[in-house]
């Protein structure tokens, strides 16, 4: 009881930002290794939200969060860069890497697929598994055609990231 | 002591939101007026400066400049980077010269009325589908210039932001901007200088240019007996068609690609009737600001692509449906 009490009082000065490191960081492995004290560390939040009259989120947001951000799709276009950020050095081999892809206009996500894509939702309902909404690779050759046809016929031509070419509309491999 | 800053912030907040908000459309005639004023400018001013053409995560350089004497207009704009890419104009005769490409390219005359730092071909059609609102005033290469935004009047089309020179109305930036407002495609002017003082050399072209041919097929009925094979209804609301290819892939003598352009006099919209499957994901995909949509229906195939958001794409591919 003693010791749950100094946990609890720990948890607390923790939230506070109290704590000096050493101590913050063996009581976050603690955190990370025992259930029990997780659902304390929520309970010490959720009294403090109701006493600072912050709406309160359901129990299981942080994992319905999770699940609905590992089904989103990859965005193409990487964030504009800020100056001075430490992420910066990170992200330039990355945007490097994504303009390569746009010059081979890889990439295309299908944001959903179906046979009768009309009976598809645009977007998932709240509360709908979001996993279930498959996300397709679209054929990164097939589009090129399209895509430089449509620059060749309706956009300026000095513009870049697509040779012009003869469009190749490839059928289904099947046919 | 935290607190005072983060109110102040919050209010500033609260008020730029609040004037952005108050910035009302213009009435049809004035903004009329604005963009044949851009229209006007980007005809008749005499220029030359370098701009950048920004899409996606991709970034171009462009020079560019142009020389109007006693009515007669002379211009010329080539790549700065990648393969050399050039124009030159003289009047409405156009020479190009493409390293990466060995084709005799055509050009389409409306696409041309909309080449940087030209805006539209046709205000009115503009104006059906968007409406303009005054931002407010910023600087783009060095020049004092009005920010407006050409608003949607529905969903099926992305806002456009305008920097238009205070002095003569050219435009000097135009950004078309996604669902959450954020940029898609941007052309900027980083460097001009207005007026005709500069070398008349440099209106030569550099690369070995070739003449380029003009179509139009804006107003004209569709080819090739199109409506007697498809049945073409609920095209979405202000997109005229502007021009109308027929693609014959090599090999395959017997299979046309009908490619159908249409604009709603800023953007695009290429629909591709397919008389066969394509190897395409049936359904909506995109990238950045582009949208694809493939709908397969008994061995045919409508793929519509555009810079243009899904719901455009998708209520395109449903307009068509063959005929029994």
């Amino acid at each position: 009881m003693n010791a749950n009490n100094t946990l609890d009082e720990q948890l607390s000065a923790l939230m506070d930002g109290e704590l000096d490191d050493r101590e913050a960081s063996r009581l976050i492995g603690e955190l990370q290794a025992s259930p029990a004290l997780q659902q304390a560390w929520y309970a010490w939040h959720l009294q403090q939200d109701c006493q600072a009259g912050h709406p309160l989120l359901s129990p299981d947001f942080m994992q319905q969060f999770s699940a609905r951000l590992a089904a989103e799709p990859v965005v193409v276009a990487p964030q504009r860069l800020r100056r001075g950020r430490p992420m910066r050095k990170l992200l330039v081999p990355l945007t490097a890497a994504a303009s390569v892809a746009f010059f081979g206009v890889a990439l295309w996500q299908g944001v959903y697929r179906s046979a009768t894509p009309a009976a598809q939702p645009m977007v998932a309902a709240v509360g709908q598994p979001v996993a279930a909404q498959a996300v397709a690779q679209v054929d990164v050759e097939a589009v090129r055609a399209y895509l430089s046809a449509h620059r060749e016929a309706a956009n300026n031509p000095l513009n870049g990231g697509e040779p012009l070419q003869t469009a190749v509309f490839k059928p289904a491999a099947n046919q | 002591m935290r607190k005072p800053y983060c109110y102040s912030l919050f209010l500033f907040v609260l008020l730029l939101a609040g004037s952005l908000q108050a910035a009302e459309s213009l009435p049809t005639a004035e903004a009329s007026r604005l963009i044949d004023r851009a229209n006007q400018a980007a005809r008749q001013l005499s220029y030359q400066g370098v701009y950048v053409h920004q899409h996606g995560d991709m970034v171009e350089n462009f020079r560019i400049m142009q020389l109007v004497e006693g009515g007669a207009e002379q211009e010329r704009c080539e790549s700065l980077d990648g393969p050399a890419r050039e124009y030159v104009r003289t009047g409405n005769q156009y020479h190009m010269y493409h390293a990466d490409t060995p084709l005799s390219i055509a050009l389409d005359r409306m696409a041309v009325s909309r080449f940087f730092p030209r805006l539209t071909h046709s205000v009115g059609d503009v104006l059906a589908s968007y409406q303009l609102r005054r931002l407010g005033r910023d600087r783009v290469a060095g020049l004092d210039a009005d920010v407006y935004q050409l608003e949607p009047r529905d969903g099926l089309r992305y806002p456009h932001r305008l920097w238009l020179h205070e002095g003569s109305g050219l435009l000097l930036k135009s950004m078309m901007l996604g669902a959450r407002r954020e940029p898609i495609e941007t052309y900027t002017f980083s460097e001009i200088r207005l007026g005709g003082g500069f070398d008349r050399k440099l209106l030569k072209p550099t690369t070995p240019v070739r003449p380029v041919v003009m179509e139009s097929s804006e107003g004209k009925p569709l080819l090739a007996g199109l409506d007697s094979q498809w049945d073409i209804r609920n095209l979405p609301p202000g997109f005229v068609l502007q021009k109308q290819i027929v693609r014959k892939p090599k090999g395959e003598k017997a299979r046309k690609v009908q490619h159908l352009v249409y604009t709603d006099g800023l953007v695009t919209v290429s629909i591709f009737l397919d008389p066969s499957q394509v190897q395409l994901a049936p359904g909506l995909a995109q990238q950045g600001g582009m949208h694809l949509f493939v709908r397969p229906l008994n061995g045919q195939t409508v793929t519509v692509l555009g810079e243009v958001p899904g719901e455009t794409v998708k209520a395109f591919a449903h307009a068509f449906n063959p005929r029994q």
